[in-house]
Order: structure tokens, then C-alpha cells, then sequence
């Protein structure tokens, strides 16, 4: 009967769990008393249990570019990650804040572009980005809302502040963990959750359906609103059926959906039903046929026509995905003081711009100090790790780098903060991060979900799940 | 002058189709130059036609045929007065100096890099060459230049290329009809770093067909034109129609303007029921008639 938290030894990185002296923080010691009062063998049965009904219930996602898109299920660490309540109200600030200015930034950049005129962000930047729609242009949305949900990443650094580190404008995911996590953590430790009481998860469904509601075009108090999923081979098809579920909405694919007159029907087996919202998880591209990818089957001719004359409202807006460009992010301070007037609350990752020749020559000279990000993909993939590359990796990326200097930024590497995680021999400190969800219907709400991710192997800075991470239930306090 | 246009499109597709969903350009604009005092687009199957403006200001329109059917006809009616000189002059004093320091400049990213359809590919760098840079003084005089030198380099051709052909296709085969010698003056000038935008829209040759006791309405497609237009300030938008080398006319009739032919293609769309590609039979018929008196 080994207690368990005499295997923890702390390392040189914040560690969210204890101090200095390794004695824990005051958020910590409900846990920390829990961990040294259960037994090894125990826990190692609870984790199993816990990873069968996660196996059971289906919470798995797919992995692209490995071998033809294996499932797997997200390793669930039984640890929860502890949010004190000063903390959460920073980073509320904080992330609203981001929000409402670069959903400021879309409305101006598909319309005045009074940013680009005033030379803050350099229009070739917003021109040469991938996820630049040039279809959005001058459209006028019901609200001005383009972010009705976003995933905001936040890191801290060695002495515990937090960073920004990404904004997910796009579709983000990962809040089905979130409430899985919430599901199996309570009834695992019941007691530690009683004593914590953190703050619930599971109204995510209602707050997301109500920001939907509000997003819906003008006078709408009762909208259809419909969840359009690319089907089930696309990662996050768990999630896409849950939140329809929780929500009360449908789930549709775009063979479901027709557009008639410039308006969006859903077929049902009564007939054709009117839709007012819909909550995509589909890409830009993979939209309407009519306008973009016209071999596309998962969307819907006709949309961007409807969308355009108002009556339907997409979320998150085409074309969103601009003001989460890796390219664009290093001036995202600049756009809050433009828009708002006011300090970032939470500040951004120095960041070097490849485009930029000089910057781009301090680049290149570090490959082995920084990390080396892909502006056109996500998820952990593109990314060059410097201190961990082979000279292989890093001739391969100079070479890139150089081909399309656009295409990259680099980043020093921030040492993630650390938290106890279980590992196969005991418990130990392991780098996470943290992703709070954003809901933006009529105003900012956001709710006490987030979602933490952990790089499972040792000494690993990569939380994405496509790259071995894993996830822990989170828990905010009051 | 005043003209009238009737521009009929006919798709018959060998089996059933169903939901169908076009988008068309095919309103000419109306702006200091010319302006479109009557418009109507026929469809048949019956449809409600939606119409927006697009952010180059084009009028756009749109509609969807949802139940079967295995022929689209698109009739577009429209009549127009051009304003513009018979014989218009040279725009002197246009300089790279004014070009980059005029406002407009730095949100032209658009107009100055490739597009779909216009790359700079070997073929057009080489032809580059050949045309020469512009000097920093008569950016104009260079338009019209490089407009002579590429309607002297290439036959028309209408056999050599399609609607999908590239600029570096087109040099290649010396050879293609309005839409490639646009492109290629677009892809000259945008190489050059001079901002150049794609026109589609008509052009009147009745005059000369009058002259040989014909009727003065041009059967077929041939009114159907391309040109380019070069962003020369102070002027503005200044075009040059490299197929007839020649300035544009009160002859000339815009329809709409974009980054190339992708932009502006007089109807597309898609439908169910058959493979895109498979076998519909097109027929278009241009008929452009100047009003009497002129």
C-alpha cells in the first residue's frame, strides 16, 4: 500500500498542483489529501473502469494520416485539473476580450476594412490567407456575430502566468470530452467532487442552444436550428451526435438539407421543415458546391445564396477562419486596442512572422531553440518541435520555410505548466494545457467548461490528441 | 450608342436532371460609361430569379430548378447606352511614382498576383521578356504596347483552346479567341506589378457588316467579348481590348468585371442527376443590335 503522491516529483516548470517547496497550493489539498489516502491498486481499478465505459460509450476520435484512420479513445487522465475562481474570472476577462475583438476584426475585414486602410494589420496578410473567403465580402450578418463558438488555447509559462497560444475560430472541438469527463470523474470520486463542488458543465447543451437561438436572424424567437455534420468519418462525429442530442436539435447531413426560393429546408418524413440556424461542423470549403469545392457531397448547393440574403444564419460564419490564421494571430493585441481601446487582459506568445525577411533570418538560424508552426494546419500537424527535431527535420523545414515563407511563424517554446498524471509507474508531472469554450449569441457567455489537455509522454509539449495527448476533467470553482 | 442584346443559353442534357442551381453574369453594368436602362432574364423551366451585387460590384443572378427536367433555357434581354468616345486617346502622364502612392493602391493584393487563370508561368514570363517591362514614366503607352504586342503574337484561333484553357496553354499555342488574349494581357500587366482586372461583356462590329449591305444584327456568339482593364490612375480603370488591339469604344458593352473569366462566367452551376461533365449540350446565341439612326 504505496501512497500514491510520494512518486510526484516536481520539476522546472509551474506545477499547477504544488509550490515551491512542493508543498501544495491551498486549491490543491482537497486532492492531495484524496491522493494519499487511496492505494495503488485501487486507483488502478477505477482506471480501468473508467477507460471501459469511455470504450462503451463511444467517446472516441480519429486520427488522420495514420494508418487509414484508426479510433481511438481520448486517454482520460483521472486527475481533474483545479481552476480557482480568481483565476477562471482572469481568464473570462481575458478570453471575451480576444473574442469580441476579432469578431470585430471579421466584420471589418469582409466589409470597411478600415484595419487594413489604417495599416495596423498589412492587407497582403489578410489577402494571402488561406482562410481568407473572398465570398464574405461585403455580406452583412444578422448581428455582426461571426464567432458564435470558439475554443481559446491557454498555456501558462514558468512563473504561472497564462498565454494565449491559439484561438479556434473555425470548429473547435473537444467539449464532448469535457462532459464525459465531468460524467465519469463525479461518479469516481464522489466524495472529492462533493467537497470541491465545482462549477457544472453539463448546461453547455442549453447555453450553446441559447446562443444559437439569439444568432438567428432578427424578430426569430423560436428558431429551427440544425447541427450539419460531414458525416460519420470525420473525427468529431461523437461529438456532432451528442450535442444534437443534448441540444434537442437534429443532426444533418447535407443531403438533408435543400435549398428552395434563397431558403434552407430540412427533409423530413412530414415534409420539408424551414431552418433559421445552422450549426455547422463542416468546413468553408466543403459549404455549397455552387460556390466553392464543386465535387463536394457533404454540403448543400445554393447555401452561401441563402446565407447571403439573410435567411439563415451560419455559425460560425463562413470565412472565420481568418482571424485565427497562426499568421495573423501576433496582432490580435494590436486589434484589441484598435477595436476596444483596451490592454490585452491575457497576453499573446511572442511570435516571429516568417514573411517578415529578418525575422524570418532569426528563424532560421534557431530551428533547434523554437517551434516552427504551419499556418494552414492545426492539430499538432506541421509543426516542427526544435529542441526535439533531427537535423533531417530541421533542413526540411528551412527549405519550406523558405519556399513559402507566408506559410510559417515560430515561436519560442514556452515550458507548459505541469500537473500530477497518472503514468504507468505512479503519478507525475506532465505538461497540459487549457481550452475554454466561448459562446457569442447575443452577448459573450462563458460557461465552466473547459477542457485540459495533457501530453501523456514524458517531457512532451504536444497536448493535441492526434499527437498522443490526453484529457482531464477540469474543474472550475465559484 | 444604344444598343439591345439578347443573349439566349440552352443546356438540353440527355437524361433527367434534378436540382439545379445556376449563377449568372449576365446584366451589364451600369457606371459613368455606359448604362443598362432595361433588363429582364427569362428562365425556362419556370424560376424565381434573386439578384445580388457581388463585390466587384457586378449584378449578379441566381436561381435553383428543383424538379426534374432535361432542358435549361437562360434568356437575358437587355438595352444599353455607351457614352463612351468613338475614338478614344491616349491617358498620358500615368507613373509608377502615381500608380503606388495612389490610395487604392495597397488593396488592389487581388488585381496584382495570379488567379485562377492567370499564372505567371514560364510561357508568360518568357513572353514578358519579349514585351518589356514598363518604364516608370508612361504606364498607359506600356498598356496599350503590351495590348498591340499580343494581339500581333497570337492568331485567333476558336478551335485552340476552351473555356478552362490557362494563360501559359494559350502562349504556347499561339493561338485562342477573347478570353485567352484577356488573360494574357491581365497576366502582363499584373507580372509588371501594374493592378489589372478581366472584363467580360460585348462588342458591336455591325458597323463593317453594314458597310457589306448585311443586316446590322451579329448572329451566333461572336458579340460574346473579353478585354482587359489596367488600374491607371488618375484615370482609374483604363481598358484595352487585345483581340481587336484597340481602346475601348462607345462600341463596347461591360458586363462585369473580376479577378479573370472564374469570376464572371456568364452562367455556371450545378445540378443532380448525371455527372457534371457528362454529355449536356450547350448552345448559346448572342444577338446585339444598334439602334436605328446611329
Amino acid at each position: 500500500m504505496q501512497p500514491l503522491l510520494e512518486r510526484y516529483a516536481r520539476v522546472d516548470f509551474y506545477d499547477e498542483f504544488a509550490d515551491g517547496d512542493g508543498v501544495p497550493r491551498s486549491h490543491y489539498v482537497g486532492l492531495a489529501r484524496t491522493l494519499r489516502s487511496i492505494d495503488w491498486s485501487d486507483f488502478q481499478h477505477r482506471v480501468a473502469t473508467v477507460n471501459a465505459v469511455l470504450l462503451q460509450r463511444g467517446v472516441t476520435f480519429t486520427v488522420y494520416a495514420d494508418a487509414r484512420g484508426t479510433e481511438r479513445i481520448l486517454p482520460f487522465d483521472l486527475i481533474p485539473r483545479i481552476v480557482p475562481g480568481d483565476e477562471w474570472s482572469l481568464i473570462k476577462r481575458g478570453i471575451a476580450q480576444r473574442v469580441y475583438a476579432l469578431n470585430a476584426f471579421l466584420a471589418d475585414v469582409y466589409g470597411k476594412q478600415r484595419i487594413l486602410a489604417d495599416g495596423i494589420v498589412p492587407y497582403d496578410l489578410v489577402f494571402s490567407s488561406l482562410f481568407f473567403n473572398r465570398e464574405m465580402i461585403g455580406f452583412k450578418l444578422p448581428h455582426d456575430i461571426y464567432i458564435h463558438v470558439s475554443g481559446v488555447d491557454l498555456i501558462r509559462g514558468r512563473d504561472g502566468t497564462y498565454y494565449v497560444l491559439e484561438d479556434n475560430l473555425r470548429t473547435p472541438s473537444g467539449i464532448s470530452y469535457v462532459l464525459e469527463n465531468r460524467d465519469v470523474l463525479k461518479r469516481s470520486f464522489p466524495r472529492l467532487f462533493e467537497h470541491y463542488q465545482p462549477l457544472p458543465v453539463d448546461d453547455y447543451p442549453f447555453r450553446l442552444r441559447r446562443a444559437l437561438t439569439n444568432a438567428a436572424p432578427f424578430g426569430n424567437v423560436e428558431p429551427t436550428i440544425v447541427l450539419l455534420t460531414p458525416g460519420i468519418y470525420n473525427s468529431a462525429y461523437f461529438e456532432h451526435t451528442m450535442l444534437a442530442r443534448r441540444m434537442g436539435c437534429e443532426l444533418v447531413e447535407g443531403h438533408d438539407l435543400i435549398v428552395r426560393d434563397n431558403i434552407v429546408y430540412m427533409k423530413t418524413t412530414k415534409g420539408t421543415q424551414r431552418v433559421d440556424v445552422i450549426y455547422r461542423r463542416i468546413d468553408d470549403d466543403y459549404l455549397d458546391p455552387l460556390y466553392f469545392k464543386a465535387d463536394s457531397s457533404l454540403g448543400v448547393a445554393g447555401l452561401m445564396d441563402a446565407y447571403r440574403a439573410g435567411n439563415v444564419v451560419l455559425a460560425n460564419a463562413v470565412g472565420s477562419g481568418v482571424a485565427d490564421d497562426k499568421a495573423v494571430y501576433p496582432y490580435v493585441p494590436a486589434m484589441i486596442k484598435y477595436y476596444l481601446g483596451e490592454d490585452p487582459v491575457l497576453p499573446n506568445v511572442p511570435t516571429f512572422d516568417c514573411n517578415d525577411e529578418l525575422q524570418r533570418r532569426h528563424v532560421l538560424g534557431h530551428l533547434d531553440e523554437l517551434v516552427v508552426k504551419n499556418t494552414n494546419q492545426s492539430g499538432g500537424y506541421g509543426m516542427l518541435m526544435g529542441p526535439s527535431s533531427t537535423r533531417l527535420d530541421r533542413e526540411k523545414f528551412k527549405l519550406a520555410i523558405e519556399a513559402n515563407p507566408r506559410e510559417f511563424i515560430a515561436q519560442p517554446i514556452i515550458p507548459l505548466s505541469c500537473h500530477p498524471t497518472i503514468v504507468g509507474e505512479g503519478i507525475a508531472p506532465r505538461h497540459i494545457d487549457l481550452r475554454p469554450f466561448v459562446l457569442y449569441g447575443a452577448e459573450i457567455d462563458v460557461p465552466a467548461c473547459a477542457l485540459t489537455r495533457v501530453a501523456l509522454q514524458d517531457g512532451s509539449l504536444v497536448v493535441n490528441s492526434s499527437q498522443g495527448g490526453g484529457s482531464k476533467d477540469t474543474w472550475v470553482l465559484d | 450608342m444604344e444598343f439591345t442584346i439578347l443573349h439566349q443559353t440552352t443546356y438540353r442534357y440527355p437524361v433527367k436532371i434534378h436540382e439545379s442551381y445556376t449563377v449568372c453574369h449576365l446584366q451589364p453594368l451600369s457606371d459613368a460609361t455606359q448604362y443598362c436602362t432595361k433588363y429582364e432574364l427569362q428562365i425556362a423551366p419556370r424560376a424565381r430569379v434573386f439578384t445580388y451585387v457581388d463585390r466587384f460590384g457586378n449584378q449578379v443572378q441566381h436561381f435553383g430548378v428543383l424538379p426534374e427536367h432535361d432542358l435549361l433555357s437562360i434568356t437575358a434581354r437587355s438595352s444599353i447606352a455607351t457614352v463612351r468616345p468613338a475614338e478614344p486617346e491616349p491617358n498620358p502622364g500615368v507613373t509608377r511614382e502615381a500608380l503606388v502612392s495612389d490610395p487604392a493602391y495597397a488593396s488592389m493584393y487581388d488585381f496584382l498576383r495570379e488567379s485562377t487563370y492567370v499564372a505567371f508561368g514560364p510561357e508568360l514570363r518568357a513572353l514578358a521578356a519579349i514585351v518589356g517591362a514598363p518604364g516608370g514614366e508612361d504606364l498607359d503607352a506600356w498598356f496599350a504596347h503590351a495590348g498591340h504586342e499580343v494581339h500581333a503574337g497570337f492568331t485567333y484561333d476558336k478551335s485552340a483552346t476552351t473555356v478552362r484553357t490557362t494563360v501559359d496553354e494559350s502562349i504556347r499555342l499561339r493561338g485562342g479567341v477573347c478570353q485567352d488574349f484577356a488573360h494574357i494581357l491581365v497576366a502582363l500587366c499584373r507580372f509588371h506589378a501594374i493592378p489589372a482586372r478581366y472584363v467580360s461583356g460585348y462588342i458591336f462590329s455591325g458597323h463593317d457588316a453594314l458597310r457589306n449591305g448585311q443586316s446590322n444584327a451579329i448572329l451566333g456568339a461572336e458579340a460574346s467579348h473579353a478585354w482587359c482593364e489596367a488600374y491607371l490612375p488618375p484615370y482609374g480603370w483604363v481598358g484595352y481590348d487585345p483581340t481587336n488591339d484597340r481602346r475601348i469604344t462607345d462600341c463596347f458593352v461591360k458586363i462585369a468585371v473580376g479577378r479573370d473569366y472564374r469570376d464572371v462566367s456568364p452562367v455556371r452551376g450545378i445540378y443532380k442527376g448525371a455527372p457534371q461533365s457528362g454529355g449536356s449540350e450547350l448552345s448559346v446565341n448572342v444577338a446585339m443590335e444598334a439602334l436605328a439612326g446611329q
